[in-house]
């Protein structure tokens, strides 16, 4: 059973201390939460904006040190960032002054690839999320959408077996979002990584996962857990589909409360 | 599978009629470029020669411009010019390379670390608003009238202008890039090398150019002032010898000094810049 779990995440919680007008005060951010991510699962958790989940996810990344609980992948105690797993960031961070490849090439050579080795891996991966004629490109000279290529290829560029997105699509526009969320199944489906997928898009969660977890409360824990039983691939038109609608409503409605 | 958007070069239908035209604007914006100055430049003269010699056929104190371009000729011959810039400069180089080693590594250690900018902010506020001038006695007491003196007071001239920009650059790194570059298991090292030091070049360039024009004016002041000495000291001499079109040469002649050095650390960093493109 537990070599299935890729992530196992029990009692996290994490407190920030805030400064107001002089005072101190310690404002909770995460209370007890606890999940579980199934190998080759896609799990996305959603929640109003402010509820942890950022925080959550910097956790899970070894990004943020965390009062109580524990996190562990792949079966080890995180305690700082590691090479199973990648970070795909909502506002893409690019090196601006980087091209597309050496963008993609950075995690790697962060991570002691050689320079030939890490070109050709980055070149397959450019090629994977579709912008092999945009390596010499830079960040400024591309759409908010190829950028998020950019960001995704990195992050695949290192072979984790833990996705962690953080809002990878919250920047770009309705139609351009929409493509990428297709994209990013037809990518899925070919290795099935692992993926934590935060959203505060309820239709983007169903459409894209195995499992949703919401989150709500101050602090932030998992208030509910639905897994949408669409038949893979998704589709469009699943969208409409009574399954996928009921529990969208069920999702507004826990929200609500 | 979306495709990437072809680009617009491939796929316009009037691209040589639309190159054209584009190419056309950017030679007379090219020409413009040159052209302008140089007008402008050559009205200025016109007026000058014109000015001077109406006052009773070429005043002692305003000489004509072509006495200036004489007298500029006749500096850059003398052995004495180039004596003297060499006194000067010798020391403007010191005390800039001083402010500069001191300067960028003070600034980026300083904008990333919050206990130590508060420590040093302070006396930068100070520095920046102090006119370093008033220092300059200072110095010459500790120093006494020496060469070290005018180091001393070039490097303090510039340091504060070297450091402020600088620290502001390392400040504003944006914390997303650092956040990646630990996500990847990037070390301190890591993130100094490959993300505060590059995000930070446009900013230390900047501190570089301020430095630099604040350094040329500290070994300008103290010549003319305290240490009579290299290029003040031939203005100071034509001044005394009511030579005005060689004061008016030697001056242009460190503006024009001035001018190149900023266009050579433009060049470094075009130069910089383009490597960093080019690498992975
Ligand atoms: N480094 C920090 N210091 C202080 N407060 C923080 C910090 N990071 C996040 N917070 C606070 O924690 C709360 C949750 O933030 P976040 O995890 O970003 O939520 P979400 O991603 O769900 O919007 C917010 O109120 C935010 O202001
Ligand atoms: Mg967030």
């Amino acid at each position: 059973m537990s070599t299935d779990v890729a992530v196992r995440v029990s009692g996290l919680a994490k407190s920030f201390v805030r400064e107001t007008r002089g005072r101190a005060s310690v404002v909770p951010v995460l209370g007890d939460v606890t999940f579980e991510i199934a190998r080759a699962e896609f799990v996305s958790i959603v929640g109003p904006s402010g509820c942890g989940k950022t925080s959550l996810l910097r956790s899970v990344a070894g990004l943020l040190d965390v009062d109580a609980g524990t996190i562990e992948v792949d079966g080890k105690a995180v305690t700082g960032p590691g090479r199973e797993r990648a970070v795909v960031f909502q506002d893409f961070a690019l090196l601006p002054w980087a091209s597309s490849l050496d963008n993609v090439a950075f995690g790697l050579k962060l991570q002691g690839v050689g320079r030939a080795e890490r070109r050709r891996r980055a070149r397959a991966a450019l090629e994977m999320v579709g912008l092999d004629g945009f390596a010499d490109a830079l960040p400024h000279e591309l759409s908010g959408g190829m950028r998020q290529r950019v960001g995704i290829a990195r992050a695949l560029s290192v072979d984790p077996d833990v996705l962690l997105m953080d809002e990878p699509f919250g920047s770009l526009d309705e139609i351009t979002r929409r493509s990428m969320q297709e994209e990013l199944l037809r990518i899925w489906e070919r290795d099935k990584k692992t993926v934590l997928f935060i959203t505060h898009s309820v239709e983007e969660a169903l459409f894209l996962s195995d499992r949703v977890l919401v989150m709500g409360g101050k602090p932030g824990r998992v208030v509910e857990t639905l897994t949408p039983e669409l038949p893979r691939p998704r589709t469009r038109s699943q969208e409409s589909s009574e399954a996928f609608t009921s529990m969208r409503d069920k999702i507004w409605e826990t929200l609500a409360c | 599978m979306l495709t990437a958007a072809g680009s617009a070069i491939e796929t316009g239908v009037a691209q040589p009629a639309l190159l054209a035209k584009w190419r056309r604007r950017r030679r007379v914006e090219r020409t413009a470029a040159v052209v302008l100055p140089l007008g402008v430049g050559a009205v200025c003269a016109l007026l000058w020669q014109m000015g001077a010699a109406a006052r009773t056929g070429g005043s002692v104190l305003l000489p004509t411009f072509t006495d200036f371009v004489g007298a500029v000729v006749r500096v850059l011959a003398s052995v004495r010019f180039w004596h003297a810039l060499w006194t000067s400069e010798s020391a403007l180089l010191l005390g800039f390379a001083i402010a500069v080693a001191a300067g960028i590594p003070l600034g980026l250690y300083v904008g990333r670390h919050r206990t130590v900018d508060g420590l040093v902010s302070g006396y930068l506020d100070i520095a920046v608003v102090t006119p370093t001038a008033v220092f300059m006695p200072l110095v010459i007491v500790v120093l006494g009238p020496t060469f070290w003196a005018r180091v001393a007071v070039i490097a303090i001239f510039g340091l504060p202008f070297v450091v402020v920009p600088t620290r502001t650059g390392s400040a504003t790194v944006p914390g997303a890039l650092v956040s990646m570059t630990r996500s990847y298991c990037g070390s301190s090292g890591a993130v100094w090398r490959e993300v505060v030091l590059p995000a930070s070049v446009p900013a230390i360039f900047n501190g570089l150019r301020q430095g630099l024009a604040h350094a040329l004016t500290g070994m300008v002041i103290i010549e003319l002032t305290f240490l009579a000495v290299g290029i003040g000291r031939l203005i100071q001499d034509a001044q005394a010898k009511f030579d005005a079109a060689s004061v008016f040469a030697v001056t242009f002649l460190i503006v024009a000094q001035g001018v190149a050095m900023m266009a050579l650390l433009q060049r470094a960093q075009d130069g910089l810049s383009g490597q960093w493109r080019a690498r992975s």
